[in-house]
């Protein structure tokens, strides 16, 4: 996972966090969410230009086992999506924290990232979840 | 006899008969008729609208007899059934099809009737659709069945359709259907497909659905609840009562998923649980073939107030009283009889008696959804196995279902420790598992999967329930030997404490194609040869 703790994560295994090159936020799902769905085949990408809720349903993943809902970890406004998920969705398996992001976006309220996960909780999270 | 089905593997490899084909070959030689003058004239345009008429001949397959009877055993050789294997997919209730439904499904005066054949031709045919219908409600405790639906989800979406309809009538506009997560996964699809927005109630780790629980999603926005019952973990909602009352009471319908019919089959009526809108899986649970030997039926039954907004066209029985039946009766949705001329025409006796016909008078009607009555031959299936059975044993059915179940449950419980996550209470017809167990041996659910079918059996369900890690799912039903049973656990047994890793990840190796890749298959699936 991410070394310098700028990723914070929900309970339904999503990430927000901002990109050291671009210095803008993204989303996307995280390295155990990934795992526990299995090989991704297909995405359901969310709308650019849409704004979300905390919580609300913004996209889906299919997996070899079956499809999982993405959820929004915080309320944002999508920038723009990573369209290489259409044609590549196991980017999500082999990176999930870099070219498998789900989204470009921008928080509406960015101290809002605060009540979420640091790396550390969230692996506690996990830990105490899914023994 | 081996200590399971499973030893070699024999395969013949088949290509489409298209490719088999030789100029000129034919299954059959008819001979010249020996006629030489013959009324028809020779251009086809004279009967035929130039247009519709082919330049080349149709490409058909030119193959002798041997070879299509060759073509389709070998293809079913590939193939896992529950004719060939135990089948004990879970949520699937693959029970045994008992023969005797196809020897008489297949009789002459059934399979060959043409669906628009007028009623007065057709009396027993009618007969067994309405006394089926009768039965079910028997067994069910409510007031009428529909045919209609051609599929377990299809019936879901007659029944979401028709609690629309309700509240269209009463000028109401209900959005929500609630789905507990623990009931069937093609629920939040229906509601979806039927103009409503499913709203998930979350069960919590004790399995079921705790009327407490339900109370604070009521509102008067709420059309009804989709319940499984048993749920999909194969447990039986014990506050189904309550939950119903409570929906009852804020003028909501409770739908419930039929899928799991076969654990309280002949023993219980969901009439007496409050549930006002059934789908019947009959390619579960009353024996008829499933999937690609369907078509399957979601025969729907709801309470009396919602026997007006059923679909149409359904068989409806006339008091035939003398010569003194005069209603004009619609066939079909649009050829009129004359049922006075029709009990002539039969030779009938007048006096009283039941005489079937096919009406669409249904006053709230959600419309038609099919474009007969129903489909008949699995209807007719459906009906020999009740029959074949006997009302007095219809409830051993579920009886052994739910014994067979908790057998395997308790058996397997002991070789997977700890993976029972429901290990206290006992299941109805089907229990589950999840992966620790097996992943303590290094295995995984798919390769546990995998696995069974060189050992001879089909895999269990699985990864489903999704809030069961690595769920298994094993459903054996009440066909099943103990002996058949008991193998299956040797065979899970022996997975478990023998099987080296460097196996798992190969299997099957035993069957004509080995591992698939999945993630092709499902991102460039081919279709064609």
């Amino acid at each position: 996972m991410n070394k310098d703790g700028l990723f914070y994560f929900s309970k339904s295994h999503e990430w927000i966090g901002k990109d050291s090159n671009s210095n803008k936020y993204r989303i996307g799902i995280s390295d155990f969410a990934q795992s526990e769905l299995g090989d991704v085949v297909y995405v359901f990408l969310p709308e650019s230009g849409k704004t979300y809720r905390k919580d609300e349903k913004i996209g889906e993943i299919e997996s070899v086992k079956s499809v999982s809902e993405i959820y929004s970890p915080a309320d944002i406004k999508i920038i723009s999506i990573n369209s290489n998920l259409n044609d590549t969705p196991e980017l999500i398996n082999h990176d999930p924290f870099g070219a498998g992001y789900i989204a470009e976006v921008e928080p509406l309220n960015p101290a809002d990232l605060n009540i979420l996960m640091d790396d550390n909780s969230y692996r506690i999270f996990i830990v105490s979840h899914h023994e | 006899m081996p200590k399971f089905p499973g030893i070699r593997g024999f395969f013949l490899d088949e290509v489409p008969l298209l490719r088999q084909s030789s100029r000129g070959v034919r299954g059959v030689s008819i001979p010249d008729c020996g006629l030489k003058k013959t009324g028809l004239k020779k251009d086809e345009g004279a009967y035929i609208n130039k247009k519709f008429i082919r330049k080349d001949p149709p490409n058909l397959p030119e193959v002798s007899e041997p070879s299509v009877v060759r073509h389709f055993t070998r293809l079913s050789s590939w193939n896992m059934c529950v004719d060939s294997v135990f089948y004990p997919l879970g949520s699937c209730t693959m029970k045994y099809n008992p023969k005797i439904n196809e020897k008489i499904a297949g009789l002459e005066n059934i399979k060959n009737i043409h669906p628009e054949t007028p009623s007065f031709l057709i009396q027993p045919l009618l007969k067994i659709i309405h006394d089926f219908n009768c039965i079910l409600c028997e067994l069910t405790g409510l007031a009428e069945f529909s045919f209609a639906p051609q599929a377990g989800a299809a019936g879901e979406f007659a029944g979401l359709k028709i609690i629309k309809k309700y509240f269209d009538m009463k000028g109401k506009n209900r959005k929500k259907i609630l789905v507990p997560d623990s009931s069937h996964g093609t629920n939040p699809a229906s509601s979806v497909l039927a103009g409503f927005t499913p709203v998930e109630i979350k069960t919590g780790n004790a399995g079921t659905l705790a009327a407490e629980a339900l109370e604070k999603y009521i509102s008067k926005d709420v059309a009804g609840i989709m319940i499984t019952n048993p749920n999909t973990f194969g447990i039986f909602e014990k506050d189904i009562r309550k939950i119903s009352d409570i929906m009852h009471k804020n003028g909501s319908f409770v739908y419930m998923d039929g899928a799991n019919f076969n654990a309280f089959l002949g023993n219980a009526r969901v009439s007496d649980m409050g549930i006002d809108i059934i789908q019947l899986n009959l390619h579960k649970t009353f024996s008829t073939p499933h999937g690609g030997g369907g078509p399957g039926s979601g025969a729907i039954g709801v309470v009396e107030s919602l026997k007006e907004y059923l679909p149409v066209p359904y068989v409806k029985a006339v008091i035939k009283s003398g010569a003194n039946v005069k209603s004009g009766v619609v066939d079909n949705g649009h050829i009129k009889q004359d049922i006075k001329g029709a009990i002539k025409a039969k030779g009938l006796k007048s006096g009283s008696g039941l005489f079937y016909v096919t009406a669409a008078d249904k006053k709230y009607t959600i419309g038609r959804m099919a474009p007969f009555l129903c489909s008949f031959a699995v209807l007719v299936r459906a009906y020999a196995y009740l029959l074949s059975l006997g009302k007095n044993n219809i409830g051993s059915v579920s009886e052994i279902a739910v014994l067979n179940a908790n057998y395997v449950k308790k058996k397997l419980a002991k070789i997977l420790q700890g993976s029972d996550p429901f290990e206290e209470g006992l299941c109805m017809h089907e229990c589950v598992f999840n992966d620790k167990a097996i992943e303590e041996s290094g295995v995984s659910t798919l390769e546990l999967a995998k696995l069974l079918i060189d050992y001879g059996f089909h895999p269990p369900t699985v990864y489903f329930p999704k809030n069961i890690h690595g769920a298994i799912m094993i459903e054996p039903t009440e066909t099943e030997s103990i002996r058949t049973i008991d193998s299956f656990i040797k065979a899970v047994e022996e997975i478990k404490f023998k099987v080296k890793k460097s196996r798992a990840v190969k299997s099957p190796q035993k069957t004509k194609i080995g591992r698939v890749n999945e993630v092709l298959a499902n991102k460039k699936p081919v279709f064609k040869y």
